[in-house]
């Protein structure tokens, strides 16, 4: 069974297409039933990331292909040493290990609006250009302004966005979000989320859903190289795919997947395996932290600006979704 | 743009389509946009409802065909009175003026299961070779089961599917458009069913209705014709929809008079959801008493006994935590 991507409309004349964790972390993995779908359409899809790894020590420890010191790397996941960390580069191992296929997973650092901006360039001029970026965020705290109480960890993903914004040659650029319910550590106010995708519906910046189901063969592949990332000894796990993963299995309420998040399940539901797709642009335009850091170039410098900005801001107090 | 439909492969061998309200009421009309996308595709497909028109008078007054005296009647052409109840008559109508073709509603009594199943006997006998039935719910009541507090008005969805089960057709499939616009339904418990359904593989995907797909702007065409019919009723459920899939939150009103009922209008009313409709039945607790229904006061009467039994362990009430 094939994922039924609202968005091919948009990408029919796209032949290459990057797509990119939009928040850091394991985001690159909630954008693999995306990925698999556009190959098997015959489309051209590169993988990168906003990356949580540390270069100097991903350096140290693998062989990454460096475009710009610091700026743009990619893993072929050929790690001396199992660090625990690195998502990058356990997927690029999967692609290896079940697929044979010598996947370059690229990685952006953790940094501000502007040399996200470069490095975005700098990958783009590397792979010879790309029609159309897919930014992905696992959950949904990607379409938050800034003005919400619960407004997850948004930072990251405003940076992403900002940054793909500034990028004046790529004509398509796409938001997806995956896992809506799943930011329960981030205490993200999904009655919140709601009133945001309704405010993109207005404008028509809203590109339609899909979801995901057990038997979509995107699906399996997406769960298999999760599995393989995270079912090592003292490996780190995505809270936020280990919730996706067994929604799409149809478990409900207070499941976890693995012991450890025995203690913070939050309710599992099927409403975790719906994209939502957005026009990017439309998402930055809404944004109210956004002008504020557009110019940075360090993340502490953003997280700086952002934390007083939101102290000074009227915030929209949390609320339930009454259904 | 398109909609993206989860369902083409299953229909992709189904040539001829018969798309059926399943719950009563407008609930066609929340096939409409299922309706649009596979004509587009070149398929035929046929409208049906389970119908809450005054079927005798329509069937006599209005031109149209009658199957069965007041129990299996074809909308057609224009109404030609005034009446404050009749949205199949009004689709059709609004089918003839604006896209100048002759597509009947075909309209089922509100019967017993056992009735209704050889109503739809007759319909398919009639339309002649069917590959598909697509079973369209404004709302996801039709997902309870029986055992749920706030289980809303499943029981004319649940007639609808036992009356379905017994019939020839290859691809049988259930469609709910509009989570959340069921005030009376605990979605915590859809979401349940929904859940179970997906573990039985048995959940077919999701699509959204946008403002920008061409399917979208002529079912809300069509709606808008119907509820601006004068003293017409307007459907609760769809009038929802079209507010979430424009963009409008919260306590919304498309119309003024709706305003006493506090709603929620979310972009979780966009969403369709799609369902082997034969494992919808397997899961029901209600549909095995019902079966042999002649009318439908013989159902209902089943079904609250039935509800009555099943009020101790019965699933509470429970928030979305979201």
């Amino acid at each position: 069974m094939k994922l039924n991507l609202p968005i091919l409309d948009q990408l029919q004349d796209a032949q290459t297409i990057l797509i990119a964790g939009a928040g850091g972390g394991f985001d690159i993995f909630a954008g693999l039933p995306i990925y698999f779908t556009l190959r098997e359409m015959g489309k051209t899809v590169h993988l990168a990331n906003y990356s949580f790894m540390d270069f100097k020590l991903a350096c140290a420890l693998d062989k990454p292909e460096i475009i710009e010191e610091g700026l743009v790397m990619g893993t072929r996941g050929k790690t001396r040493l199992d660090l625990g960390y690195y998502p990058e580069a356990y997927l690029s191992q999967w692609f290896k290990a079940t697929r044979d296929e010598d996947m370059i997973v690229w990685m952006f650092p953790k940094m501000g609006v502007q040399a996200i901006k470069s490095a975005y360039q700098t990958l783009i001029a590397h792979l010879g250009g790309v029609d159309a970026i897919i930014l992905v965020d696992g959950g949904v705290d990607s379409i938050m302004r800034g003005d919400e109480a619960g407004a997850g960890t948004l930072m990251e993903d405003t940076i992403s966005t900002g940054a793909v914004q500034m990028l004046d040659d790529v004509p398509i650029k796409i938001l997806a979000c995956v896992g809506f319910g799943t930011e329960v550590e981030e205490a993200v106010c999904h009655h919140h989320a709601l009133e945001n995708i309704a405010a993109l519906m207005m404008e028509k910046a809203f590109y339609g859903s899909c979801a995901l189901a057990p038997q979509m063969d995107a699906f399996k592949q997406y769960e298999s190289a999760c599995r393989f990332a995270w079912e090592q000894p003292n490996r780190h796990k995505s809270h936020i795919s280990t919730r996706i993963i067994p929604a799409v299995h149809g478990n409900f309420g207070n499941y976890a997947m693995y012991e450890e998040f025995r203690h913070s399940t939050g309710l599992i539901s099927p409403l975790m395996s719906l994209y939502w797709f957005f026009e990017s642009d439309a998402v930055t335009r809404r944004s109210l932290l956004l002008d504020d850091i557009r110019e940075t170039y360090t993340f502490e410098e953003a997280f700086q600006i952002i934390a007083r900005k939101r102290i000074s801001m009227s915030l929209r107090p949390r609320k339930s979704i009454p259904y | 743009m398109r909609l993206n439909l989860p369902i083409l492969d299953q229909l992709q061998d189904a040539q001829n389509i018969l798309i059926a309200g399943a719950g009563g009421g407008f609930d066609v009309f929340a096939g409409l946009p299922i309706y649009f996308t596979l004509r587009e595709m070149g398929k035929t497909v046929h409208l049906a409802n389970f119908s809450f028109s005054p079927l005798e008078i329509v069937g006599t007054y209005c031109p149209s065909t009658t199957l069965e005296y007041g129990l299996l009647v074809g909308s057609q052409g224009k109404v030609g009175m005034e009446l404050p109840y009749y949205p199949e008559g009004f689709l059709t109508q609004w089918f003839e003026e604006t896209q100048g073709e002759d597509v009947p509603i075909w309209m089922f009594s509100r019967t017993g299961a056992k009735s209704l199943a050889e109503l739809y006997d007759q319909l398919l006998a009639h339309l002649g070779t069917i590959d598909a039935l697509i079973l369209i719910d404004g709302g996801v009541d039709s997902l309870s089961r029986g055992d749920e507090t706030g289980a809303g008005t499943f029981l004319e969805d649940s007639i609808t599917l036992s009356a379905i089960e017994h019939l020839d057709i290859p691809i049988k499939i259930l469609a709910c458009l509009g989570f959340g616009t069921e005030l009376e339904v605990c979605h915590y418990n859809a979401l349940d069913n929904i859940a179970a359904l997906m573990t039985a593989n048995a959940f077919y995907g999701s699509c959204a209705l946008t403002k920008s797909m061409d399917v979208y702007q002529q079912y809300e065409q069509a709606c808008r014709y119907v509820w601006d019919q004068r003293f017409h009723s307007r459907s609760h459920i769809n009038m929802r929809v079209v507010s979430a899939v424009d963009g409008n939150f919260g306590d919304h009103h498309l119309y003024h008079d709706y305003q006493k009922l506090e709603v929620f209008v979310s972009p979780l009313m966009s969403l369709y959801w799609f369902f082997d409709a034969n494992a919808v039945i397997e899961r029901s607790l209600i549909i095995e008493h019902i079966r042999d229904t002649v009318k439908i006061e013989d159902a209902f009467a089943i079904s609250i006994r039935l509800r009555e039994r099943l009020q101790s362990s019965a699933r509470p009430h429970r928030k979305i935590p979201y």
